[in-house]
C-alpha cells in the first residue's frame, strides 16, 4: 500500500507533459489527483471547490510566481512541496517548504511529499 | 703724463668713497649678473684708474673664463682665457700686482700676447666666496705701475664686494630654480590627481572631505572652493547609508584601509553605485591625518553582472525544465512499460545529467570541484547494501569534462548496484583520484566483495560511455577490467583541471 494511497493531491504545473507524467505517477500510487492546474487562478478555484490533503506546486507558472497559492495553502495548513528548475532560493525558504529540483524522479516526489505530510502531523 | 701713469692721478678720498658707495648701491639693486659685472667694472676703472679691466670666473670645468670686460680684443680674451695664478681650491689668496710684465718669468708667448695688446702692467685680484677662489678681476695698464698699498686695499675691497654679490646672485638663482622645480612638480602632481579618470578624495581625521579631484567634484557638483559645505555622507542612498558610514567610521577610528560600496546621488540626482577604496594617510611625523581614497563608478558593471546572473539562472531553469519535459515524454512514451529496467536506467541517466548541470550552473559554468560532483552523483542512488569509500584531493574540472565524469560515475554506480559490489551486503567500492605532476588526472574505481565477475557478453551504453565517451571528452583513456575479485575501472584524463 502506497504512503499516498487515497490522499487528495493538488497538482499545479504549467508544463503539460510534466503535469501528465506527475499525475500518472500519483495515480499509480493510488492517490487522487486534484487538477492539474496550470495557473494561480485555476489552482485557487480548485482549492475553494475541492478537498485537498497535500499539494505539489511548481514555483514558476508561465513567468508568474506561485506565491499566492503557497500563501493560501499555508494559511489552511495544507502541506505542500515545491518543484522548481531554479533550485532552493529566497522564495522557497520563505515558505519553509520542501523543494524538489526538476527533473525529478518519482521516488523524490514520493519521499518529500510523505515527509511534508509527516511534518504537518507533528506540528 | 708721467711714466708711472694713472695712479699718480689718484681720485680724491671723497670721490673714491663716493664711487664705492655707488658700487655698493648698484650691486644691491642689480637684478642680473651682467648688471653686477657692469657696475663692478665702473668702480674698478674709476677708482683704480685703469681704462681696461675684466672679470673672469671659473666655469663648470674649473676653467677661468671672461664674463665681462672693457677694452680687450677678442684675440686677447681667446688666448688668455684659462690663464690664472689660482685654482678653485685655493683659500683666500692675496692679489698679485705685476708692475711690468716683461720683468716676470711668465712664458714668452704670454708676455708677447700681453705686450701686443699694449699692456705693460697688470693687477690680479682674486674673487672669493666663502673663502674659496671663484674667479678674479683684472686691471690693465699701458704703462708700468708701482702699486701702492692704498690702491691694493681698494682693489681687495671691491673684490670682496663683487665676490659677495656674485655669491648672492648665485644663491638667488639656485633658489629660483628650486622654486621653479617645486612649482613644476606641484603642477605635475596636481594634474595627475585632477585629471585622473577615477574620483580621488582626501578626508580629515573626522571624516570631513578636504579635497576632491575634478571627476569627484563633477560627480557631486561641488565647486573647488565649496568643500567646506560639502556633506558627502548626505548623498548616500538611505538603504546603504548606515552600512557605508559604519564601515568608514570604523576605518577612520582604527586608521586602517577600507573597501566599501554604496549608492550615491550625483549632481543630476541619479543614484550611482560607487566602489570606494580608502587608506589612512599620515603626516611626516606619523600622526593620522585622515583617509585618502578613490571611488570608481561601477553602476554599469553591476547592472551587467546582475543581468548575467539572471540570464544564467533563467537558462539553467529552462534547461532543467526541458530535461524534465524530456523525462515526462519518456514516462508517457513508455507508459505501458513503466516497470521496465531500461526505462528506469534511462530516467536515471537523465537525472544525473540534470544534477551535473545543476552543479555546473551553481559554479556559473566555470570549473567544478571534483569532490562535489562525486558526492552529488553517488548520493543520487544510495545503496542499502555495499559502501563506497571516496578519497581524493580537491581538484577543479572544466565543465565539459565534469559532465562526462558525472555520467561515467553514474554508469559505474548503477552497474555495481545491479551486478557488482553494491549489490551485496559487505561489498565495497573504493573511488580514488589523484593528479600527477603533468596535470593528468587518474580516477580509480575498484570493487571488492561483490558476486563473482564475468566479462559481459554485450557492450551496453555504460561501457560505451566509459570506454569511448570518456576518451573523447577527457582526451584520455578508460579501461574496464572485469577481474574475478571485482570490477576495476581506471580513467586517465589529460585534464586542464586545476589542483587546489
Amino acid at each position: 500500500m502506497s504512503r499516498l494511497a487515497n490522499r487528495r493531491i493538488l497538482v499545479v504545473e504549467d508544463e503539460f507533459l510534466i503535469a501528465a507524467a506527475l499525475c500518472d505517477m500519483l495515480e499509480d500510487a493510488s492517490a487522487t489527483v486534484v487538477g492539474p492546474a496550470t495557473n494561480v487562478r485555476d489552482a485557487m478555484i480548485l482549492l475553494q471547490e475541492q478537498e485537498v490533503d497535500a499539494a505539489i506546486l511548481d514555483v514558476n507558472l508561465n513567468g508568474a510566481w506561485s506565491d499566492p497559492i503557497a500563501e493560501e495553502l499555508r494559511m489552511r495548513r495544507i502541506p505542500f512541496i515545491f518543484t522548481t528548475g531554479y533550485g532552493a532560493d529566497e522564495r522557497t525558504t520563505r515558505f519553509e517548504a520542501r523543494v524538489v529540483a526538476k527533473p525529478y524522479t518519482w521516488e523524490e516526489i514520493d519521499d518529500q511529499l510523505a515527509l511534508a505530510l509527516l511534518d504537518r502531523c507533528q506540528s | 703724463m708721467s711714466e708711472s701713469g694713472w695712479l699718480s692721478q689718484d681720485l680724491s678720498p671723497d670721490d673714491t668713497l663716493k664711487a664705492l658707495y655707488e658700487f655698493t648701491d648698484a650691486v644691491y639693486h642689480a637684478r642680473t649678473a651682467d648688471e653686477i659685472y657692469a657696475s663692478a667694472l665702473d668702480a674698478i676703472t674709476l677708482t683704480l684708474r685703469c681704462e681696461r679691466a675684466s672679470i673672469l670666473l671659473f666655469d663648470g670645468d674649473g676653467i677661468m673664463q671672461f664674463v665681462a670686460w672693457r677694452g680687450l680684443s677678442d684675440r686677447y680674451r681667446e688666448r688668455l682665457a684659462g690663464h690664472t695664478p689660482w685654482t678653485p681650491a685655493d683659500e683666500d689668496p692675496p692679489p698679485i700686482f705685476v708692475p711690468d710684465i716683461r720683468e716676470t718669468n711668465e712664458p714668452d708667448w704670454i708676455k708677447d700676447e700681453i705686450s701686443s695688446e699694449g699692456i705693460v702692467s697688470l693687477g690680479f685680484v682674486p674673487l672669493t666666496l666663502e673663502g674659496r677662489v671663484i674667479g678674479k678681476f683684472m686691471t690693465y695698464y699701458a704703462q708700468r705701475q708701482d702699486f701702492e698699498s692704498r690702491s691694493i686695499s681698494l682693489a681687495v675691497t671691491i673684490a670682496r664686494q663683487l665676490g659677495f654679490s656674485i655669491g648672492r646672485a648665485r644663491a638667488e638663482a639656485s633658489r629660483e630654480a628650486a622654486l621653479l622645480e617645486v612649482q613644476r612638480s606641484e603642477a605635475r602632481f596636481r594634474q595627475m590627481t585632477e585629471e585622473a579618470p577615477v574620483m580621488i578624495w582626501m578626508s580629515n581625521p573626522q571624516g570631513h572631505c578636504e579635497q576632491l579631484n575634478r571627476l569627484a567634484r563633477d560627480f557631486w557638483g561641488v565647486a573647488e572652493d565649496g568643500l567646506d559645505q560639502f556633506d558627502w555622507a548626505g548623498t548616500i542612498h538611505p538603504e546603504d547609508s548606515a552600512s557605508v558610514l559604519a564601515q568608514m567610521g570604523q576605518a577612520i577610528a582604527g586608521a586602517h584601509p577600507v573597501n566599501v560600496r554604496g549608492r550615491y546621488r550625483n549632481r543630476e540626482g541619479d543614484w550611482r553605485l560607487l566602489q570606494t577604496e580608502a587608506r589612512p594617510r599620515y603626516s611626516a611625523d606619523g600622526s593620522f591625518l585622515g583617509m585618502i581614497g578613490v571611488n570608481v563608478d561601477i553602476t554599469e558593471q553591476e547592472t551587467i553582472s546582475r543581468q548575467r546572473e539572471l540570464m544564467l539562472a533563467e537558462l539553467n531553469h529552462r534547461v532543467k525544465n526541458t530535461l524534465a519535459v524530456v523525462q515526462a515524454i519518456a514516462q508517457q512514451t513508455f507508459k505501458a512499460d513503466r516497470d521496465l529496467a531500461t526505462v528506469a536506467t534511462f530516467l536515471g541517466r537523465l537525472r544525473v545529467l540534470a544534477r551535473a548541470h545543476d552543479i555546473l550552473s551553481g559554479v556559473r559554468w566555470e570549473s567544478t570541484p571534483l569532490q562535489d560532483l562525486v558526492r552529488d552523483v553517488l548520493a543520487g542512488v544510495p545503496s542499502s547494501r555495499g559502501t563506497i569509500m571516496i578519497d581524493g584531493p580537491a581538484f577543479l574540472l572544466p565543465p565539459k569534462q565534469a559532465l562526462a565524469v558525472a555520467l561515467a560515475l553514474h554508469e559505474l554506480q548503477t552497474n555495481a548496484l545491479k551486478y557488482g559490489a553494491l549489490s551485496v551486503e559487505g561489498g565495497t567500492v573504493s573511488l580514488a583520484w589523484k593528479p600527477d605532476a603533468e596535470g593528468r588526472l587518474e580516477i580509480l574505481w575498484q570493487e571488492r566483495g561483490g558476486p563473482p565477475v564475468a566479462q559481459p557478453a554485450r557492450r551496453g551504453f555504460g561501457t560505451l560511455m566509459l570506454e569511448q565517451g570518456l576518451v573523447t571528452e577527457l582526451n584520455g583513456a578508460a579501461k574496464l577490467d572485469f577481474q574475478p575479485g571485482g570490477l576495476v575501472c581506471r580513467i586517465e584524463a589529460a585534464c586542464e583541471g586545476t589542483r587546489l
